[in-house]
């Protein structure tokens, strides 16, 4: 894997697991197992569970802990309106870039090579 | 904002002390990754996040017994090291994002133990280390040299040996000193090639003082 796919992962981390979250509220291993089933994103709990917290102390994201027999209390994460809001900015901001960059893909492959 | 609330679910199957303690390892190694670099509130809670998914993983497991080590190391290998919490800019080895083990019980990349992970030395690190404890080795051969001169009554052994020793520990004791602090004294070879490396510099320009004084006072 290169290192600027790597980057690209980690930077739609945030994205993604917003995207995940306005479907309804979810906890950790739950989000991660949601993110394994998108083909190449590959995200591990290394990578979200920083963000999830993160991303709760931004406001973006609200937490209700509810007690679990297996273990500590279970944190189930979901969208403030705040984290509504930058999820709908981030998201024009990817269909841009992603209409943007496959345009200019399409053309390179119609173009000949120098 | 953060709201608690009841619901029931099955109840989980008992773990073993041992298992229990690998688990406590693993979230103490993943909280000194973090220490300094997040706040507590934080640490606690991304430690409690990867607990949530051990217990989770443990319960999926297709056993009727008591959880045991075993069945925790093998949850354990299919989890990112606890490195891989590290922010990128800290590790050594980038490029990749934390590869999770494909295979349930294959080999895992960090053993947790109860210690926190040392980082691995660069060979910047390592060469700090060699030459610092070859420039010691040089100062102390200084006064063999000296003492076999003096047996022998040699002038040629006296001097020959001072330049075979001096200098070569003036120069790797400098060259340790260099790597080391281009190493940053993080690790044992760093720390270890700075000091011996400082102490040679040091007593190679003492010794190399004290036979110039003899060389001019014996030309008087």
């Amino acid at each position: 894997m290169g290192a600027w796919e790597t980057q690209m992962r980690k930077g739609v981390v945030e994205l993604a697991v917003l995207a995940i979250l306005a479907r309804g509220e979810s906890y950790g291993y739950r989000i991660l197992e949601q993110l394994h089933r998108l083909d190449g994103l590959e995200l591990t709990e290394s990578t979200v569970y920083p963000a999830l917290t993160r991303m709760a102390r931004e406001g973006l994201l609200a937490i209700r802990t509810q007690p679990s027999p297996s273990g500590p209390p279970r944190r189930y994460y979901r969208l403030t309106p705040t984290g509504a809001k930058r999820l709908g900015q981030m998201a024009a901001s990817w269909h841009a870039l992603v209409g943007s960059l496959s345009d200019l893909l399409t053309q390179n492959e119609g173009a000949t090579p120098p | 904002m953060t709201t608690t609330t009841m619901m029931t679910e099955a109840p989980a199957r008992p773990l073993t002390r041992d298992a229990r303690h690998l688990i406590d390892a693993r979230l103490d190694t993943i909280d000194r990754m973090l220490v300094g670099r997040l706040p507590r509130a934080d640490r606690i809670a991304i430690a409690r996040d990867v607990e949530l998914q051990i217990h989770d993983l443990l319960q999926e497991r297709d056993t009727e017994n008591e959880l045991g080590r075993d069945d925790v190391l093998e949850v354990l290998a299919r989890l990112d090291p606890p490195e891989a919490f590290l922010p990128e800019e800290s590790l050594e080895i980038s490029g990749s994002l934390p590869v999770r083990l494909a295979a349930v019980g294959a080999t895992p990349r960090s053993t947790p133990t109860h210690a926190g992970v040392a980082p691995k030395p660069t060979w910047h690190a390592k060469a700090s280390g060699v030459l610092g404890i070859i420039s010691l080795v040089l100062v102390f051969l200084v006064p063999i040299a000296y003492m076999l001169a003096m047996i022998a009554g040699s002038e040629l052994l006296l001097w020959g040996g001072a330049v075979a020793t001096i200098i070569p520990a003036f120069i790797t004791g400098l060259l340790a000193l260099i790597f080391g602090l281009i190493a940053r004294p993080k690790t044992g070879w760093a720390i270890a090639g700075s000091i011996t490396g400082g102490l040679a510099m040091l007593g190679s320009m003492v010794l190399g003082a004290y036979l110039i004084l003899i060389l001019l006072a014996s030309s008087r």
